[in-house]
């Protein structure tokens, strides 16, 4: 194995602090609306948007790159605070670009296909240049992305959160976009490593690696905002059996207690 | 026996003997983090996840850490406080027979959906 899950984990938790750190942009948005695009996923949109999308992309490739090309951890986390506001500012340039089509669709549309060809990409070529369990961290955190990008769609489709939980609402929606692009910002700087062939150190990579997590975060975060509209009341317990449920029970606990006195006589 | 009614997000010892396990299922007594909805709280069932203390499998794609600040432990408890990891491959049906009751403690609201994002991607749920 080729880093250490232990220094991986630490890094994680220091990597929530330097994100709170370095969260200094304190953008007022309120409901989870980044996005995880490409240029080609600037063809959703008209002309206008489209060429500011693709101006921004060029502008966070800069940002990523100078990342990708750091030497040591502690050179890379010194940079990653110094332009960590500009990444952010740039990705809510292109998350308004994608605000301003109204439709929520084409958001999912774009995020999911951007994620696809990113996924593909470091699945294809990432294990030349991380080795094969980077590789599969990677490929999960790309796919807790887009789960929880799935429900930020559902979230825009639901009706909004009772009165009481807006406050809640509010704050979920900030963690989740701070969450989303942290973890983008690290999984953008191993597309960058794959795709211009950067020789990456290990403590480096353990942190990217750290970063990408947070995709985890992100979801937990949103999954909550849908909690919050679905509030449900659950039938008292005890009370729903019919004579199908019972028998059917009755059926599998035989299977268990045949299954325990087997195992008790075999031992 | 009383009804326990354990809900979901709650810790609970459970044994799970050697005997009762093949190849690399999980056994052994450990805490396991209840993960089935509370709608089929009338069943004498859960879906559980195992929770290891083990540094070693912390925090690997689906295994899910769960901080310490994010446990809330009731008073009493034998578990020690500490960060725990969820093993969400290792998910399985337990009958409450199994379960040590009463429940050692409950983790947050933000780390249940955590382990819900480890369990979506064994279970590829979409």
């Amino acid at each position: 194995m080729r880093r250490s899950v232990g220094v991986l984990y630490a890094a994680l938790e220091t990597g929530i602090e330097l994100m709170a750190e370095t969260l200094q942009c304190d953008v007022e948005h309120r409901t989870p609306d980044v996005v995880y695009v490409r240029p080609q996923q600037a063809k959703f949109l008209h002309s206008g948007p489209a060429k500011i999308v693709r101006t921004a992309l060029i502008e966070i490739d800069a940002i990523v790159a100078q990342l990708a090309q750091c030497a040591t951890r502690v050179e890379f986390v010194a940079l990653r605070e110094k332009l960590h506001n500009d990444y952010v500012n740039l990705s809510y340039i292109i998350a308004n670009s994608f605000s301003m089509s109204g439709d929520h669709s084409v958001r999912q549309q774009a995020v999911n296909q951007a994620i696809k060809n990113v996924e593909q990409f470091i699945q294809a070529e990432g294990v030349t240049a991380f080795g094969a369990e980077p590789v599969r961290e990677a490929l999960f955190c790309f796919d807790t992305l887009r789960r929880a990008y799935r429900l930020v769609y559902v979230i825009h489709g639901k009706v909004a959160a009772p009165a009481s939980a807006k406050d809640k609402d509010r704050a979920l929606a900030a963690s989740f976009n701070s969450t989303a692009l942290w973890s983008q910002l690290h999984l953008d700087c191993m597309r960058v490593v794959v795709a211009r062939k950067v020789g990456v150190s290990q403590d480096v990579l353990d942190e990217i690696l750290a970063g990408s997590r947070l995709a985890v975060m992100a979801y937990s975060y949103v999954r909550q905002g849908i909690a919050l509209r679905t509030e449900r009341e659950w039938l008292p317990t005890n009370e729903a059996l019919d004579d199908e449920d019972r028998k059917l029970l009755a059926e599998s606990f035989s299977d268990y207690v045949e299954s325990e006195s087997a195992a008790d006589a075999e031992s | 026996m009383p009804n326990p009614n354990p809900q979901r997000g709650e810790i609970y010892w459970i044994d799970v003997p050697r005997r009762h396990t093949v190849g690399s299922e999980q056994y052994k007594r450990r805490p396991w983090l209840v993960v089935s909805t509370n709608a089929i709280g009338y069943l004498p069932i859960v879906i559980g996840v195992p929770l290891s203390f083990e540094v070693q499998k912390k925090n690997r794609t689906f295994r899910i850490a769960i901080l310490a600040t994010d446990i809330i432990l009731e008073p009493g408890a034998t578990l020690d406080p500490g960060e725990l990891v969820a093993l969400t491959e290792q998910v399985r049906v337990l009958s409450t027979e199994r379960m040590e009751f009463p429940r050692q403690g409950r983790i947050t609201e933000t780390a249940l959906y955590a382990v819900e994002a480890g369990l979506a991607y064994v279970l590829d749920i979409q």
